[in-house]
């Protein structure tokens, strides 16, 4: 149990100070979004001067840190200048697009590399093992923008899958189970390209634990025992096996929180990556503080799963074992 | 400093390394090789696709391949057959600046004018897509390369100090790079971006960009050498170094540094093609190099618009040159990685 | 009891009764763990000795006991926690670092794992040249001082250039002693030397040891738990165990007759293992 408060404690710790570096990068920001309006000689200098203090950013750095984290702990994160229209709200909504896209693509992934990494490595060197390491080889080696321009253009070209937005424009009109299969629809293609990037990772490191495994002694006396092969597999490499893979979940979850930002903006998914974009351009910086902020607590919240796991998984873990000494 | 350089490198990584030093060479000749000016605009020829190089013509077989104009049709191009333009080997064309030293116009090929050799096809503009890979790869690969240069400088200072001073500075340092190996990298990419100006000049945009990837990826490398550094410095020849007065300087120069090199290497053909990607997506979002530079970002911005994307498949050039580039990096960084396990 | 194990004849007495070396109160703690556990090792509990210059303390001792820790102390390697370590008249245990610097050729070191203790990147010549290339010597006067060296440990100059890991295990430990050799020290702590090399080739170097000593009036600091070879270099043996010397004598005395249980055991297990040694490869003593 303190294994866990004590992640927990690390997990806060850490978003603090991802809060942190994203103030101080404010500070140093040369730029902002009144500059525009700057320039607009119908706007007065008083404007903009009570716009800025309305949005409160005339005070001292310290300051408003110390009000975004008390605003921010009553789930306020600010006002988004650029859409007039508090912070939180429109990331959320943004951001349930994205978790859709990364839980499926997660459920999706390791659904496909578990068994696919197992079987690789129990019928090691066999056609299906070797074609596994050369298409995960070449996957890994692609950057995620070509494997992504190139499905998008395949897709787009032979009209694979309806392109761009999460559902298509008479989406209103249609029935229930016809506005899921719509959605299903244009889930296909970003899911896609982030199972395909990200399986290709999973199923090198699942094959590779389970190979190790699978020489350990004692799984060689099991099978001296005479216990049969899916047993063997299920019983007794599975678990110990599982414990690298459960500890490589939360890094997965990383690179999927950051593949899917790009993946949105070329699907045109209307998650949080293309709106941070946005306010990147628009420099509307209480957007993408907050959007930082929610992909790092996604992330966090995914190593915090990925922990919970362990604990279960692993005993030693439970009892402490492998702290003392 | 004596650095044993091992002559005897397997042939594999001797071939990557030959085939990488050729890519290389060919970005930065980009000014021979290339056959046009990548700025040049030819506003008659917008979209045009990826001239053909034909040998045989009505008549007869011809050693030297030949092109024929493209005239524009309806809803496209259509090859005007009236004309020939023989290709020419090192013909005289754009002036360019040879390695940024001097001026010359002297090209690898090319046709005369007003023919037009456009290997890849053209832009929007017209601008020649064959130059603007190799342009655009100047740019997009020495991003990477200063970059990884960065991370791997910033990564291998801190791992050292980390590894050879122990204690608290270990301890700090290293739950800093945990904080930085936990963040969604391209989120924090975009949002340090979205804090520095948004319209600078192409060179500072460019030294902007590469600091900024670079500063980013210093987490692994730093473990990593780290690591290294734990374990050379209990070894017996460092204490007994130390036991000749050897001081901290000495012992991290001649015994513990050497030991950092295979790792060093190693993460950097890791590094490269992931750096470079991560400035094509920049650019390509536009918060990288801007035009009129060319670079495989901006150039596959372009292919963002739906009619582009299905209807000019030739622009996906420059995703094709980012492909082959990440292969060979990636190959060599895989048998160097097992080399390093081996030894 | 009488011993089966050569002993060392007994030298004349020395000429002048003054200790080289003499270790009074020596006291070394470990503290092991992270931020929030900590564990403290008392490694050495205050031990006293002292060697007469020429002549061969041997420390022997189970793993554990804390004969290694006070070699490294007296190497100037680890600094101890408490106690005085005296050459001649000047306590270096309390020197600064900056101090020790030229009281460091005094005292060399040699390691047990001769692979281990050299770079396996540098050849024989930079291995053995290491000590004076820190201490800045020029070229000419290494280049000759390591000729020497490696001569008197009696292996032929042809060769250095070569990496060191071309070297046998008997080879690579004469480099050690060359290497240790090219400052002049006075006295030599040799922290289980012999260990892990074969039954013959340990024979040449504790020869080559004992020739050295002859030579330059060497003081030795043997750490070993082996006694066949503790019989044979050394004038003095002390019994370590749980960090403390719980017997000290000559080497005739603790061979014959010894006292606390502690040596008896040593002994008792080692002449064991001499046994049957004997019996499996049918030698004879």
């Amino acid at each position: 149990m303190s294994y866990l408060v004590r992640r927990l404690v690390r997990g806060i710790l850490l978003l603090a100070g991802v809060s942190v570096l994203c103030f101080l990068f404010t500070e140093m920001a040369p730029g902002s979004f009144f500059d525009e309006m700057r320039v607009n000689p119908q706007i007065s200098p008083e404007t903009i001067a009570g716009l800025r203090a309305q949005h409160g950013l005339d005070q001292p750095l310290v300051v408003r840190y110390g009000r975004w984290v008390k605003s921010a702990l009553h789930a306020d994160l600010g006002y988004s200048i650029a859409y007039n229209t508090p912070v939180a709200p429109l990331l959320w909504s943004r951001a349930k697009n994205t978790l859709l896209l990364t839980l499926t693509a997660m459920v999706l992934t390791w659904g496909i590399s578990l068994p696919l990494g197992l079987w690789a490595a129990a019928k090691r060197g066999g056609v299906l093992d070797r074609a596994i390491t050369v298409i995960s080889s070449l996957l890994i080696a692609v950057p995620e923008i070509v494997i992504a321009l190139a499905l998008l253009a395949t897709a787009a070209r032979w009209r694979l899958t309806p392109v761009g937005g999460m559902v298509s424009s008479n989406f209103e009109e249609l029935s229930g189970w016809e506005q899921f299969r719509d959605v299903v629809a244009h889930l296909t293609l970003p899911v896609v390209i982030l199972v395909l990037c990200e399986s290709a990772v999973i199923v090198r490191h699942v094959r590779a634990s389970v190979l190790e495994v699978l020489g350990a002694s004692y799984v060689q006396t099991a099978r001296g025992l005479g216990i049969s092969r899916g047993r063997l597999l299920f019983r007794h490499v599975l678990p110990v096996a599982a414990n690298p893979a459960i500890s490589l979940f939360g890094f997965s979850l990383a690179g999927l929180i950051s593949g899917s930002m790009l993946v949105e903006v070329i699907c045109g998914w209307p998650g949080l990556g293309p709106l941070v974009l946005d306010a990147t351009f628009s420099r509307d910086l209480y957007v993408v503080i907050g959007g930082i902020m929610f992909s790092a607590l996604f992330m966090l919240g995914g190593n915090m799963v990925a922990d919970i796991m362990l604990m279960v998984s692993d005993p030693r873990i439970r009892t402490g074992a492998a702290d003392a000494g | 400093m004596q650095v044993r350089v091992r002559c005897k490198m397997s042939g594999k990584i001797t071939w990557l390394i030959i085939l990488l030093v050729g890519l290389h060479l060919l970005l930065l000749l980009a000014g021979f090789v290339a056959p046009y000016d990548p700025a040049a605009q030819n506003r008659e020829l917008p979209y045009a696709p990826p001239t053909r190089l034909h040998l045989w013509d009505s008549s007869r077989f011809h050693l030297r391949p030949f092109v024929y104009p493209w005239s524009p049709v309806d809803d496209g191009y259509r090859e005007d057959r009236s004309q020939a333009y023989p290709v020419h080997a090192f013909v005289r064309g754009d002036s360019y600046r040879f390695l940024g030293l001097f001026e010359s116009n002297l090209h690898l090929f090319g046709v005369e004018n007003p023919g037009k050799c456009l290997l890849l096809g053209a832009d929007a503009f017209g601008r020649d897509e064959f130059s603007r890979v190799l342009y655009g790869g100047q740019i997009s690969v020495a991003a990477g390369i200063v970059a990884t240069a960065v991370t791997l400088f910033v990564g291998s200072v801190i791992g050292v100090v980390a590894g050879y001073y122990g204690g608290w500075i270990d301890e700090t340092l290293m739950g800093t790079t945990e904080l930085f190996l936990s963040l969604p990298w391209l989120y924090f990419l975009l949002g340090v971006r979205a804090f520095l100006p948004l319209h600078v000049s192409a060179v500072r945009t460019f030294f902007l960009l590469t600091c900024v990837i670079g500063l980013i990826g210093w987490a692994r490398p730093a473990r990593l050498v780290r690591g290294v550094v734990l374990s050379s410095r209990t070894r017996n020849y460092v204490s007994a170094a130390r036991g000749f007065g050897g001081a901290d300087f000495y012992l991290l120069r001649r015994h513990i540094a050497p030991e950092t090199f295979g790792v060093l290497l190693t993460q950097a053909a890791m590094l490269v093609p992931r750096y470079i990607a991560a400035e094509v997506a920049l650019s390509f979002f536009g918060l990288g190099v801007n035009e009129p530079t060319a670079s495989w970002g901006n150039m596959l911005s372009a292919l963002q618009q739906y009619s582009v994307l299905i209807s000019y498949g030739w622009l996906l050039a420059p995703a094709a040159a980012l492909f082959v580039t990440s292969v060979i990096y990636y190959l060599l960084a895989d048998a160097l990685h097992s080399r390093l396990e081996s030894r | 009891m009488v011993s089966n194990f050569p002993t060392r004849p007994m030298s004349p007495e020395p000429e002048s009764q003054n200790a080289f070396l003499r270790v009074s109160g020596l006291a070394k703690r470990y503290v092991r763990g992270g931020l929030w556990r900590e564990r403290v090792v008392e490694a050495v509990r205050g031990v006293d000795f002292e060697i007469a210059a020429g002549r061969t303390l041997a420390l022997v001792g189970e793993s554990g006991s804390g004969k290694s820790t006070v070699a490294r102390c007296v190497a100037l390697l680890e600094k101890s926690d408490a106690g005085q370590i005296w050459i001649g008249d000047t306590d270096i245990a309390s020197l600064s670092l900056s101090a020790l610097l030229p009281w460091r050729t005094q005292v060399q070191m040699v390691f047990q794992d001769a692979v281990t203790s050299m770079n396996p990147r540098f050849t024989a010549a930079e291995a053995v040249e290491e000590p004076l290339l820190i201490m800045g010597k020029d070229e000419a006067l290494r280049r000759e001082t390591v000729r020497s060296s490696v001569n008197e440990v009696g292996l032929s100059v042809d060769g250095i250039e070569r990496s060191v890991m071309q070297f046998s295990g008997g080879q690579r430990q004469r480099l050690a002693i060359a290497r240790a050799l090219t400052v002049r020290p006075k006295l030599l702590v040799l922290d289980e030397a012999l260990t892990g090399l074969d039954l013959s080739t340990q024979g040449q170097i504790a020869n080559l040891l004992l020739d050295l000593q002859a030579a330059h009036s060497l003081t030795y600091l043997l750490i070993s738990h082996d006694p066949a070879v503790v019989g044979r270099m050394a004038d003095v043996i002390a019994v370590m165990a749980g960090g403390r010397i719980v017997e000290m004598g000559s080497t005739a005395e603790m061979m014959t007759a010894p006292k606390h249980e502690e040596t008896i055991r040593l002994l008792r297990s080692a002449r064991a293992a001499q046994t049957n040694l004997a019996a499996i490869t049918g030698a004879s003593l």
